[in-house]
């Protein structure tokens, strides 16, 4: 494997409406929080022979939060999604988004070329392209 | 009662589950304010014209279709690229009046305020 793929458990984790969340919605997000070390945002990792495909979902975070950093063959994730602005008086009926700093980091395959990297946001998508280094493109050679 | 209450199975049947399409309950914030209620859902990489919210009798039934999350003229076959439903449905309380809706989709998230019927809204009274 060349890179690191961990499976999304944030679907799992925060599909379940266990009545104890209904009941301590605070209680769980700052437990969700606490345990949140490299698994959001959710990530789809692609690579194919041209590069490496990386799709990360991070709704409710405008671009300008948003960070990222190629560093030593990782690439780096990372930013805030803002708890939107409350009036006073806001009782908390469900709580399942999550707020706060993220930072998730993605080991790529040595034959990305950092120089070429694009990135475009859309929605609350973040797609990555990474291309491939010509010489680390797979070659035809004719044969004469 | 004044709190919604989440429908698990509508009619008894539960949201399709096509082997082709995958379907995902949205993440889901519910705030109640003095006079609405606010609910954001986690809809990422949705077009605004790709997601229905729609309320028939006391159900709002919010759903949302999601193209693949890869190109596909990169040529990458990958099974993370199945097109993506989202769908969640949410029993209305009776203080909620149905008739003015407000959504706005933004940055992946819907956003819905429903309003409070006004015979629910605290009322001051005028001591003589």
């Amino acid at each position: 494997m060349l890179f690191r793929y961990e499976p999304i458990v944030f679907d799992e984790l925060f599909s379940r409406t266990a009545p104890v969340e209904w009941a301590f919605p605070d209680l769980l997000a700052r437990f969700a929080a606490a345990n949140r070390t490299n698994d959001y945002p959710s990530v789809n990792v692609a690579e194919d022979k041209d590069g490496v495909q990386v799709v990360a979902e991070i709704p409710g975070v405008p671009k300008e939060d948003v960070k990222l950093q190629l560093h030593d063959g990782t690439l780096t994730i990372s930013g805030e999604r803002k708890s939107p602005e409350n009036a006073d008086n806001v009782e908390v009926l469900r709580r399942e988004i999550r707020y706060g700093s993220f930072s998730r980091t993605i080991q790529l395959p040595e034959s990305v070329d950092a120089e070429k990297v694009t990135a475009d946001y859309a929605n609350g998508v973040l797609r990555i392209a990474l291309p491939k280094r010509e010489a680390a493109k797979p070659k035809e050679i004719s044969i004469r | 009662m004044t709190k919604e209450i989440e429908k698990e199975k509508i009619n008894g049947e539960e949201p399709s589950t096509a082997s082709t399409v995958r379907v995902l309950r949205p993440a889901v914030d519910i705030q109640e304010l003095a006079d609405s209620f606010v609910v954001r859902l986690d809809i990422p990489g949705a077009e605004k014209e790709s997601i229905a919210a729609q309320i028939d009798k006391s159900t709002l039934t919010v759903s949302a279709k999601v193209q693949d999350r890869f190109k596909r003229e990169s040529g990458i076959v990958y099974d993370g690229s199945l097109p993506t439903e989202y769908r969640r449905e949410f029993a209305l309380a009776d203080d909620v009046e149905t008739q003015t809706v407000d959504a706005a989709y933004e940055l992946g998230v819907l956003k819905i305020t429903l309003k409070k019927k006004q015979q629910f809204l605290p009322k001051e009274i005028k001591i003589k």
